[in-house]
């Protein structure tokens, strides 16, 4: 959960703290012109670079940038590199990213498809998505991102470390808190815990060994400030 | 899930019950069941839907909720955990199950997995047991202050465990509906059933008790719902009585063999005795004989490792004999005999070794056994009156060679032997045909020719018919009416112009009348009629024709006659369901006087309590009145005798005797009440220490 802590950190800070308001947050740009421009890396204002790997498009109507062919966001701040085949972004509104991949210290994050909603702090990878980090490899069908307190929804998750599948894996970023919502299977060492039922939860949890060795508590009861939290990604 | 907890006071009932049995004193009641121990059903399976935890190599458990600490190893279930085992067929079903001993991140293996629970129902097979508490590995877990339910069976014991499917308890104490039980061990086998060790009972289960009993083992087949006591032994009215290898009580009344015996010798008269056994197989027979009259029988039997003593004393004298097993040599048994007759006639000391050999060798076609031995005997005979003493060496040997084959369903037999004695050598050979043919449709035949001294042949037709609803005769005994007829041959040569042939036809009815009740209400006969055949029979034990005819109709009486040369008689008998009976015989042997005799026994209730125990005296006689009728004097006694039986919950004790025609016989039966190894177990498992019998 750590792992998953991580990613939704990622994308937390590149997405929420890059690009969505506060005002005056600038995108540095190779070019900001209404015609087709193609640049190198444009060194970023605050802390994002955005870089093109093409032309940069922007709207003057609309006032929305797109990157037909692509490039890349870097958070100076986490290490985050974002990379998309095409990007479109509305500073303040929105980012919609096509074949995503986002690299972090440890961990690989891709996506078809992913769509930030910087007004309302959300995020949505809609066409699946594949997370590969310590201590978690899941994919998914999709996933949704809440920001402040920054939370995932996975659908559909299938993981081979911890071994589980859920119809859905809800992640709390600040303590890696999961639940699992049934139907769910959760194996660990010699245990598989199995539930059929949609209404079942299993809340699980990081802590570590005596030892230091990262593992989990599981329980199908729930802490309610979990349940309030994780409101948002319910249903 | 239903959850299924003990309820408090039940536990606590059980536990101090098996505590209070343990220490031999009761403060408690006895052990009321409460039905809903019984719920859900044995054998029920854990459910298949919901919150399920699989432990690898261990088995799977549902329960209501779960808590897994991977840093601590452990995992807490509560409510409802029905836990299924992989290795065995074993459900437990608890209300909280702590688990430890899981190494969540590793490749550990479910034997370090362990399991500490209280108030746990384990179903095992048929079985089911709830235990106060459960501790251990998994698949080796211990039980404490458990109450075991099973078919007609409640029990509680103190202490167990079950390891692999194998339930064994201690400490166990046990009730059916009309039993009661301890025994120092108890095994639920994974095979089922139930076999207890050490068994101590009574079939006295809700009335004082008289009978007691104790078995080395005891082993319920629940499938025949029958129990065997291995080695019984039983205490009723205070006396003990071994009953010997084996005792099997079940759903009906168990007529046990008292080891009451008489026999008729030709010296000693009619021999009565009573046989004793104690554990280590020493064996005691004592009574009485009627010549001279009523003189004490005594005849003790003890045998250890091969060695052997034996002591016999009656009115002909006293035999002491002791026999030494000496080491093997040669392939042969050695042994040393001493036989001294100390009384009686026929004084003597005999001493001497024996060796014997046995070889058998099996072939495909023939077996072929040879036996020999030879001993050296020294003898010495006391003065006795003018006799002078004397004293000798004897010599006896012997060899004996017999085969035996097997020829189309026939056996084949032959044998030879030679016995010598100082010297003089005896020899003789014989042999054999046995063969047995039966066919379908009730048709049989056998016969049988040993011509080792005397030749017999048999042969045997019979035919039923049946009819009713199980014309084949495969329900219960005497559910069906029949007709049968049966026909004998046999033919016998003794040798020495002693032959004879005899031809038996019989045919005998059985027919069932409504109310169609097995065992009431039948009407049945037999005609026999027995005839030499002239050629054949020569010598004084030439058949003689006879007839007779017999006619019973169950709980109301019977009449028969019976006809021969050496005379006829003719007999009735009205029988009374309560127990009273009354006959007539007319007859007449060859040309003495006619007999009429009248007879009557009849069942009286002395002593009936309120559980249903009863006290009977059956006193019976019979008159020949017709000296009386022809005015030759006061009627004759032909028969007298009572029979005192004492019956409750306990079963039924008679003793009585019967004198007839200047013999006096003796009976004793003992009758155990039914044992219900089947349905629900009893609610009650009573507290009191002297219900569970006590070594007899």
């Amino acid at each position: 959960m750590r792992a998953v802590a991580g990613l939704a950190v990622g994308l937390a800070l590149g997405l929420v703290a890059g690009l969505a308001t506060p005002p005056g947050v600038a995108v540095a740009q190779g070019a900001a012109s209404p015609s087709d421009a193609t640049s190198d890396a444009v060194p970023a204002s605050a802390r994002l670079t955005v870089v093109p790997d093409g032309p940069q498009r922007l709207d003057l109507a609309t006032l929305v940038t797109e990157l037909p062919e692509g490039g890349r966001i870097v958070d100076a701040e986490t290490g985050l590199a974002l990379d998309a085949e095409r990007i479109r972004f509305l500073e303040g509104a929105f980012v919609e990213a096509d074949g995503v991949s986002a690299e972090l210290e440890v961990a690989r994050f891709d996506a078809p498809r992913l769509e930030v909603d910087l007004a309302a702090g959300r995020a949505v990878a809609p066409d699946g998505v594949a997370y590969v980090g310590a201590g978690l490899e899941v994919s998914a069908t999709s996933a949704r991102i809440v920001f402040g307190p920054d939370l995932v929804r996975f659908d559909a998750p299938r993981a081979r470390r911890p071994d589980l599948e859920a119809r859905a894996l809800l992640v709390d970023v600040a303590s890696g808190a999961a639940w699992l919502l049934g139907p769910y299977r959760y194996a660990e060492g010699l245990l598989t815990l199995r539930d059929d039922r949609e209404d079942a939860i299993l809340q699980i949890v990081p802590t570590t060994t005596d030892a230091g060795e990262p593992t989990y508590r599981a329980a199908n009861t729930v802490d309610d400030a979990l349940r309030t939290r994780f409101a948002p990604l319910r249903p | 899930m239903t959850p299924s907890r003990f309820a408090p006071v039940r536990v606590a009932r059980a536990v101090a019950l098996a505590a209070a049995l343990a220490g031999g004193a009761f403060a408690q009641d006895a052990l009321e069941r409460d039905p809903s121990w019984s719920e859900p059903r044995v054998g029920t399976p854990c459910a298949d839907t919901g919150a399920v935890v699989e432990l690898r190599g261990v088995g799977r458990a549902t329960y209501d909720a779960i808590r897994v600490e991977g840093d601590r190893g452990r995992a807490v279930l509560d409510g409802g955990v029905c836990i299924e085992l992989d290795a065995q067929e074993v459900r437990i079903r608890i209300a909280r199950l702590e688990l430890a001993g899981l190494e969540l991140g590793g490749a550990a293996s479910g034997d370090a997995v362990r399991v500490a629970a209280d108030d746990a129902v384990l179903d095992v097979d048929a079985w089911r047991l709830r235990t106060a508490s459960v501790r251990g590995r998994v698949d080796a877990l211990e039980v404490r202050d458990v109450v075991l339910l099973g078919p007609g069976v409640l029990a509680v014991a103190e202490l167990g465990t079950l390891v692999d499917g194998d339930v064994r308890l201690t400490g166990v104490r046990a009730a059916t509906d009309g039993y009661l039980f301890a025994a120092d061990a108890a095994h639920l086998p994974p095979s089922g059933g139930l076999v207890l060790t050490g068994v101590e009972g009574t079939s006295c289960r809700d009335c004082p008790v008289r009978i007691r009993f104790a078995a080395d083992r005891a082993t319920a087949d629940l499938d025949g719902g029958r129990l065997a006591l291995t080695t019984p032994r039983l205490r009723v009215l205070g006396v003990p009585v071994a009953l010997g290898d084996r005792l099997e009580v079940g759903a009906g009344a168990a007529e046990v063999g008292v080891p009451f015996e008489q026999r008729e010798d030709d010296a000693l008269g009619i021999v009565s005795t009573l046989r004793l056994r104690d554990a280590g197989g020493a064996e005691l027979r004592a009574g009485t004989a009627t010549a001279p009259s009523l003189a004490p029988v005594v005849r003790y039997a003890a045998e250890a490792g091969g060695d052997r003593i034996t002591l016999a004393a009656d009115a002909e004298g006293v035999t002491l004999a002791a026999g030494r097993m000496g080491p093997d040599a040669f392939g042969a048994t050695t042994r040393v005999e001493a036989v001294a007759d100390l009384a009686g006639a026929d004084r003597s000391v005999r001493v001497g070794p024996s060796a014997r050999w046995r070889a058998a060798s099996g072939g495909p076609a023939t077996d072929v056994t040879t036996r020999a031995g030879f001993g050296v005997e020294a003898v010495a005979t006391p003065r006795d009156g003018d006799r002078a003493p004397r004293a000798g060496v004897r010599v006896p040997a012997h060899a004996e060679v017999e085969a035996t084959r097997d020829v189309a369903g026939l056996r084949l037999s032959a044998v030879a032997r030679i016995d010598a004695q100082g010297t003089r050598v005896v020899g003789g050979a014989g042999g054999g045909v046995r063969g047995a043919a039966t066919l379908r449709a009730g048709v049989g035949r056998t016969f049988e020719v040993d011509a080792f001294g005397r030749a017999a042949l048999d042969a045997t037709w019979e035919r039923r018919w049946a009819a009713g609803p199980d014309p084949f005769g495969m329900g219960p005994a005497g559910a069906t009416s029949h007709l049968a007829l049966r026909t004998d041959v046999r033919t016998e040569a003794f040798g020495q112009g002693r032959e004879r042939a005899s031809l038996r036809l019989r045919a005998y009815a059985d027919v069932r009348l409504p109310p169609e009740d097995v065992g009431t209400d039948r009407l049945g006969g037999e005609a026999t009629l027995d005839v030499g055949v002239p050629a054949l029979a020569v010598g004084p034990d030439a058949a003689v024709p006879r007839a007779t005819l017999a006619v019973r109709a169950d709980a109301a009486g019977r009449f028969g006659g019976d006809a021969s040369e050496d005379g006829w008689e003719a007999t009735g008998t009205a029988a009374w369901p309560e127990g009273g009976e009354a006959s007539l015989r007319v007859g007449r042997t060859g040309r003495g006087p006619t007999d009429v005799t009248l007879g009557a026994s009849r069942r009286l209730v002395l002593r009936s309590g309120p559980g249903g125990g009863r006290v009977e005296l059956t006193p019976s006689l019979a008159l020949d009145v017709a000296p009386w009728a022809r005015g030759e004097g006061p009627p004759r006694w032909v028969r007298h005798g009572l029979q005192v039986a004492s019956a409750d919950c306990c079963g039924r004790v008679a003793v009585g005797y019967v004198a007839e025609d200047g013999e006096v016989r003796v009976d004793v039966r003992l009758t155990l009440p039914p044992l219900a190894l089947e349905g629900p177990p009893p609610l009650r498992l009573p507290a009191r220490i002297e219900g569970y019998g006590g070594t007899p």
